[in-house]
């Protein structure tokens, strides 16, 4: 990838960088943060970016000495691939699931680095608290109270396929140099989406390569690169990227981490949107035309208008899940929806 | 309603406090809050199982007495069918409370709206010089221990997290009159998970002392059995 550097991303517009001055400025920015940005050098003092900077090789033994006596589970892609973790032409996975203890995994990053015939090996998405003693504590982002999952992501030069994740997402580019290739929300229909229930990692993916575009199979595909964004990241630099966003995810350097910490605005007792849409397509979708149109109608209605007029003719104590939702009714509409599904 | 205040000699020295068992007394439960420390004693009589809280940010193990909302099996005739009473119910009118001046200090508190407390009626919690008596005495005891419990059961219920050991629950009971009842929204140990943990983190469980009430949440199970037994006697299906 470093030779024959693919020519799309040059072309693109680029995420906007802004300076943000301490926790307080940076807690006041997210809050109201509808579009991406770069905040360079947020983690530039992380004891795992000097790590880092001196090497690969001490990058991996800083985090292995953090690490928790216990499994990983570890991505692995074919020897000399180029690092897309995707489908195969049979739409199966192009890489296996194992399970083994970091410093198994990081030797043989060592013993592979800078080799042709190098695996592609991708942690993903590991819990910084579970998973390590101290390594969250020492390397984090002050995110003014906020419930964030903290995650780590760990690798070999890989490329993530475009996909979008329900929670706002701050992702901090620590070791290596990364890409992160973004689109807004409503580019899905040029995203050219793959399955939802066989995925790389439980998200739909995008089917476009991006270092080598289809545009006959993917023609709306150049509709959504006029709406991309690039951003490249050096080691210690932040990008918020908002809930729901298209990021194709590339790590560029022998030996990649990424941290990234997960929240959302809502109340996480809320149900998840995905799994409403997936019960549509398996209650409504093949519905007769008038059928559809009439649910359609009644979506609009309670979810989308969420009017006054659909209540108010009830008395306010007896509205239960159609007035404003609490914790023990979502327990109640989740119990009743558990029982319903398992009819 | 509940009503809690400070129990003390002086206020409550005439306190008498119904100590039988029945719905009409708040018994008519279907779960209730257990501890880790008391798995043992529980399993020996209660499925325990997990329950997410309301806010979704936490489980928290609850022994099982009936399949609905205010059936407990366990309680009939003033009486509680089996050896062992869950704390967080034995302890019942009273409270653990924390002190104004130092939150580490406990108190005990009393909910004076329960119906347990009586006009006249039940056992005494203070004899006329104001000393605690021998109930009163085993009901300290027995809050003590449930403090200590639920202190040290954020760092159990961590551990099932770290490891992925909760596993949701639903389970279909067929009485014999062929009425169906269908328990959901409970998590259990997934066995299969904790068959397969390796030596290293079943060594760091045992350290923290997790193991021991990890099995015994999974042996507890057994008892569903006999909860339906209870629930068919009860329906005179017995």
């Amino acid at each position: 990838m470093a030779d024959g550097e693919p020519a799309i991303f040059d072309a693109l517009a680029r995420v906007p960088e802004e300076v943000v001055a301490g926790p307080e400025a940076l807690d006041a920015r997210l809050r109201d943060a509808g579009r991406p940005f770069i905040i360079r050098s947020l983690a530039a003092d992380w004891p795992l970016v000097e790590a880092g900077k001196r090497s690969g090789k001490a990058a991996r033994d800083y985090i292995a000495s953090k690490g928790r006596d216990r499994p990983f589970t570890v991505s692995v892609g074919r020897p000399g691939g180029d690092g897309r973790l995707f489908y195969d032409d049979a739409m199966d996975m192009n890489f296996r699931m194992a399970k083994a203890k970091l410093p198994e995994i990081f030797t043989q990053m060592d013993r592979e680095e800078g080799r042709a015939d190098a695996h592609t090996i991708y942690l993903a998405s590991i819990d910084m608290r579970d998973y390590f003693v101290g390594l969250h504590e020492d390397n984090q982002v002050d995110m003014a109270g906020r419930d964030c999952l903290a995650s780590i992501w760990m690798g070999t030069p890989t490329r993530i396929a475009a996909h979008n994740d329900f929670p706002n997402n701050l992702a901090i580019c620590a070791v290596g140099r990364r890409r992160f290739t973004l689109f807004p929300r409503d580019q899905f229909r040029n995203l050219y989406l793959g399955p939802i229930d066989h995925t790389p990692a439980g998200r739909a993916i995008s089917m476009v390569d991006f270092h080598a575009p289809d545009f006959e199979r993917f023609p709306r595909f150049r509709e959504a690169l006029d709406h991309a964004q690039v951003a490249e990241l050096e080691p210690g630099d932040a990008l918020y990227i908002p809930s729901m966003w298209w990021h194709h995810v590339e790590g560029l350097s022998p030996f990649n981490v990424l941290v990234n910490y997960w929240w959302r605005e809502t109340p996480r007792w809320l149900g998840q949107p995905q799994n409403a849409l997936n019960h549509a397509m398996l209650a409504i979708r093949d519905l007769p035309e008038d059928e559809k149109r009439h649910w359609r109608d009644m979506f609009d209605y309670y979810v989308f208008q969420n009017s006054d007029d659909a209540v108010a003719h009830i008395p306010e104590e007896a509205r239960t899940v159609l007035g404003p939702m609490t914790p023990e009714l979502a327990s109640k509409m989740r119990t009743f929806l558990l029982r319903a599904l398992s009819q | 309603m509940t009503d809690h205040a400070v129990l003390s000699a002086d206020t409550h020295r005439s306190l008498r406090v119904r100590a039988e068992r029945g719905a009409d007394y708040g018994d008519g439960v279907m779960a209730a809050l257990v501890v880790p420390d008391e798995f043992r004693q529980v399993q020996a009589h209660y499925p325990i199982l997990f329950r997410a809280t309301p806010e979704r940010d936490a489980f928290t193990p609850l022994a099982l007495f009936g399949f609905e909302d205010g059936e407990n099996l366990f309680v009939a005739d003033g009486r509680w069918d089996a050896r062992y009473v869950p704390l967080s119910i034995d302890i019942q009118p009273f409270l653990i409370g924390r002190g104004a001046a130092d939150p580490e200090a406990r108190q005990v508190h009393i909910d004076q709206a329960s119906p347990r407390i009586a006009d006249g009626e039940g056992v005494r919690v203070f004899d006329d010089h104001g000393q605690p008596t021998p109930y009163f005495e085993a009901v300290v005891q027995k809050l003590g221990a449930l403090d200590a419990g639920y202190q040290a059961m954020a760092s159990f219920l961590d551990a099932l997290r770290r490891h992925d050991l909760l596993e949701p629950l639903s389970i279909d009971i067929t009485l014999k009159d062929g009425s169906t009842h269908r328990l959901v929204g409970f998590h259990a140990i997934n066995e299969e998970k904790l068959r397969a943990l390796e030596g290293a983190a079943v060594a760091a469980l045992h350290a923290d002392g997790h193991l021991m009430p990890l099995f015994m949440a999974l042996a507890s199970l057994a008892n569903l059995g006999d909860l339906i037994d209870r629930k068919q006697k009860r329906m005179g299906l017995g």
